[in-house]
């Protein structure tokens, strides 16, 4: 069972750590709220080091305020992105 | 911690709209890629990209986007024991002397033999 459904708020977390970690900086704790669930797929962090029967995570598509991430930014833009489970938080 | 190779979404000045042919050797080498995961399971995408992230900036800038995934690609097969590097450069040198040219490894160019 996901842990967020579409419509859930979320922060993308700013993971201070080493390693194979699919967040682009621009996003790095960026507030958007969950589009979609996308499936389940092998933990790139895994991936990353050749490691066998990587763990399987839930990918969520994350839709931000474009205005919220560069300034001078339509109001009405916003970006998708695709984002592991484990690199996400709630926000209440 | 952020990359060198992580720039998406910075000020970049406007974009320069090119759709470039890949050449022969990059669509091969692509190819080779994928035959030898379809076969191994081993070398994801990801530890393709992890191995041409962590290089070191200045070659990674230096070399173009297939560039940068052959030599990541022939190190993690020399790593695995797939395909040794001593391997993957003594078969480049026989094709560029086949071709009347020579590798000169230490600039990553080929030259006139």
């Amino acid at each position: 069972m996901p842990r967020f459904a579409a419509g859930d708020r979320v922060r993308i977390l700013d993971l201070p750590k080493t390693g194979h970690i699919r967040v682009p900086d621009y996003v790095r704790g960026a507030v958007g709220a969950i589009e979609r669930h996308c499936g389940t797929y092998a933990n790139p962090e895994e991936l990353a080091y050749g490691r066998p029967d990587p763990a399987r995570v839930d990918l969520y598509r994350v839709r931000i305020a474009q205005a919220a991430l560069w300034a001078g930014a339509p109001a009405s833009d916003e970006l998708d992105i695709e984002i592991y489970d484990h690199w996400l938080e709630p926000v209440a | 911690m952020t990359g060198y190779h992580d720039i998406g979404g910075k000020a970049a000045g406007p974009m320069i709209k090119l759709d470039p042919q890949p050449a022969e050797w990059a669509m091969l080498s692509e190819a080779l890629r994928n035959a030898i995961q379809q076969k191994h399971r081993n070398i994801s995408l990801d530890e393709l990209r992890r191995t041409f992230e962590t290089m070191g900036e200045e070659l990674y800038n230096s070399l173009g986007f297939y560039e940068r995934r052959v030599a990541a690609f022939a190190r993690l097969l020399d790593e695995k024991g797939i395909v040794g590097l001593d391997e993957t450069l003594a078969r480049m040198d026989a094709i560029a002397a086949a071709r009347g040219q020579r590798v000169n490894h230490a600039a990553m160019n080929v030259e006139p033999a």
